[in-house]
């Protein structure tokens, strides 16, 4: 009898002991660890600040919530952001990219900033199936950079064929002789934003009278400036990096060039291109997907908490990568789990609108961008105004170029 | 291409130039005398042109006057740089001391990138964005200041190393270090003049990088790349060849970019240094065993 006893209190114990932690819920993860390879140093950290800043105040928004809430554990748990300076270098994208992925053990991962650099990181992010959610590369070049497609890693940036368009709507607003000269970079946007100029132009009524294309870090514009010049453009479209742009324009002042409408892509819309220049930047242009002004949650205190943190002029891109970062939390707290599939399909599942604007992927291209609405932005003394559509408009247009 | 683009690129390239040979003065001044390869020498140009800014928003001063201000400090570091850093590994062969030196190269860097942030910078004067005509054809002001500079430097050093005391004391040191000692020369307070001096002149070179063009914390090795082309054109270690190395890489650069495009600018230069270095490694003024 005493035997009997005993056998059922041990089988008792025995199923207690198998039972006992499917009953409970698992142990939550101490962490969320998401991680970002950003050009802090080197000829693009100009965007790498405000990535900083956009990645960091997410992460520490969801924090002051007690991190993002995972139904699997039935808890929410912090996020640990870690982020390595890329130098601006492609190179050392991919180096960070790993060992973010390999070493800090990651549970997803932001991008970097422009093609070069966010395509780096997004190969290794892709080879290692890990979700990525990125801004700052327009999404022509990004896709084009995978030809199989991206399965895991996502894109929130602007259209460059709508760039386009908006671009050359935009020069109609000026007088001139339609006359064009480009400047474009061999970088990955610089090639696809130049393909694209030179097949749009006749369409919307213009000639490209003379392409420029040139390495990086090219400091020396003289000879290119004077064939624009006998080429009689007078308007001229640049896709450049910041140094670069500043040496270009500041050229052409010295060798009086002076073009009615001018388009800095990339190089003109980082702060420090009207800090740089200051009058002589009155008037130029470059696309702009964001502004303070916007009917979008949250834009205007954005604007205002960015420039309360760090006392320095917006930029566009605290947007996109603050909504960049927003979305993967989301997403993570969707899938309720740190199961790397999980998260990434439902990245794809987003649909709603954040500060920077809707983010839908299902109807982007290839269904792994979400493309911003474009508009044209010109610095006018010191601050960046759209200028066109006019229903967008928050400043007259200041043409031709004082 | 027309032949007023031609001789626009060429002017514009001989001034441009100038430019190169008061950027590449220091490296060649400290190679002719330690025989030491410089690769701070980009960082020098860069924090000269990042102190530049400081002195002249502090003081709401021109810059020229700025560059004035900065050379007793660039003076002082340079100086102990090489008296209590570099010459303690000088005499251990020419590898110890490129690896201190590319060392001290990255920590600049970091340095820089930690105090002023990685923005593109340019120094502002009233040369930055004014063109001059020079036979006709528009050349950036900037340039042309820089060949003059360029000329009074290369000038005022040729003169200091030729007939003053302590330029007799340097180039005793350069022929015959363990002589010049035996002599009552101080050999490390020589090198670390010299290279005080050295870093003084970046303070031009930088003042000119920055109005010309703009600079981010890594420019320097752009520069850099820049400088050692001119000195080996102009002859390694000769003051007066790094002006024309200057000059001939200016020129070729632009007659190169005039025909062939911009985009292959700096492979002219460096197709040129490769065919200097087959032909005649010396340089154009270097002397013999100089290479």
């Amino acid at each position: 009898m005493l035997k009997a006893k005993k056998l059922v209190l041990f089988i008792f114990v025995i199923i207690l002991l198998v039972l006992a932690p499917a009953c409970s819920s698992q142990e939550a993860p101490e962490e969320i660890v998401i991680g970002a390879s950003i050009p802090i140093s080197g000829v693009l950290s100009a965007f790498g600040s405000y990535e900083e800043w956009g990645y960091q105040t997410a992460v520490d928004e969801i924090n002051e919530e007690g991190g993002i809430f995972l139904e699997e554990f039935d808890a929410r748990v912090p996020v640990r952001l870690v982020l390595y300076d890329d130098e601006s270098s492609p190179e050392k994208v991919a180096e960070n990219t790993e060992r973010l992925i390999l070493q800090d053990e990651v549970d997803a991962l932001l991008g970097s900033a422009t093609p070069p650099l966010v395509i780096s990181g997004a190969v290794i992010a892709e080879r290692e199936n890990v979700p990525m959610v990125t801004g700052i590369a327009p999404i022509r070049a990004f896709l084009g950079a995978n030809e199989e497609g991206w399965n895991w890693v996502w894109d929130i940036f602007f259209d460059e064929l709508e760039m386009t368009e908006q671009q050359f709507l935009t020069m109609d607003q000026v007088e001139s002789n339609r006359k064009v000269a480009l400047f474009t970079d061999n970088e990955q946007d610089g090639i696809v934003m130049g393909g694209l100029w030179e097949e749009k132009a006749p369409q919307f009524g213009y000639e490209i009278v003379y392409h420029a294309d040139f390495p990086v870090g090219t400091t020396e514009y003289g000879d290119l400036i004077r064939r624009a010049q006998e080429a009689e453009a007078e308007i001229i479209i640049a896709q450049m990096i910041t140094p670069d742009a500043l040496a270009l324009w500041n050229q052409m002042q010295a060798l009086d060039y002076q073009p009615k409408a001018a388009f800095f892509e990339k190089g003109g819309e980082p702060v420090a291109w009207w800090e740089v220049l200051g009058d002589t930047a009155q008037g130029t242009m470059v696309a702009g997907y964001w502004h303070p002004n916007l009917d979008y949650p949250g834009a205007q205190e954005l604007r205002d908490r960015f420039e309360a943190d760090t006392g320095q002029l917006y930029s566009q891109h605290i947007a996109d990568t603050y909504t960049s970062a927003q979305v993967l939390i989301d997403a993570i707290g969707r899938a309720g789990s740190l199961d790397k599939e999980a998260i990434n399909s439902a990245i794809g599942e987003t649909d709603e609108t954040y500060v920077v604007g809707p983010v839908k992927f299902t109807e982007g291209v290839n269904q792994r961008a979400s493309a911003l609405p474009i508009f044209m932005l010109q610095w006018q003394d010191g601050d960046l105004e759209i200028v066109y559509p006019p229903e967008l408009s928050t400043s007259e247009f200041i043409y031709p170029i004082p | 291409m027309t032949i007023n683009t031609l001789l626009a690129g060429a002017l514009n390239g001989f001034f441009l130039g100038g430019l190169y040979a008061t950027v590449a003065i220091s490296l060649s001044l400290v190679f002719g005398v330690m025989r030491l390869v410089n690769v701070t020498h980009g960082e020098y140009l860069i924090a000269a042109a990042y102190l530049n800014i400081v002195i002249t928003s502090a003081l709401g001063i021109d810059p020229l006057i700025s560059t004035f201000i900065s050379i007793p400090i660039l003076f002082v570091v340079g100086y102990a740089l090489q008296r209590w850093v570099l010459n303690p590994v000088m005499n251990k062969g020419m590898e110890p001391a490129l690896l201190m030196a590319f060392g001290l190269s990255i920590i600049a860097q970091n340095g820089l990138i930690r105090v002023f942030g990685g923005d593109s910078k340019t120094i502002t004067t009233q040369f930055s964005q004014r063109g001059m005509e020079v036979f006709g054809i528009t050349v950036p002001t900037i340039y042309v200041v820089s060949l003059f500079i360029g000329i009074i430097l290369i000038g005022g050093l040729h003169l200091f190393i030729n007939r003053s005391f302590l330029g007799k004391a340097i180039r005793a040191a350069t022929q015959d270090p363990e002589t010049a000692g035996v002599m009552g020369i101080n050999v490390n307070v020589i090198y670390a003049i010299t290279y005080a001096i050295g870093a003084t002149l970046a303070s031009f070179g930088g003042l000119l990088i920055g109005t010309a063009f703009s600079f981010v914390p890594s420019t320097g090795f752009y520069w850099l790349l820049k400088s050692f082309v001119v000195v080996v054109l102009g002859g390694m270690g000769s003051i007066v060849g790094t002006l024309a190395g200057g000059l001939i890489l200016g020129t070729t650069e632009g007659i190169g970019a005039a025909f062939v495009g911009t985009g292959y600018r700096d492979m002219i230069g460096f197709l040129i240094f490769l065919l200097m270095l087959l032909v005649r490694p010396r340089g154009l003024f270097g002397q013999k065993g100089s290479e």
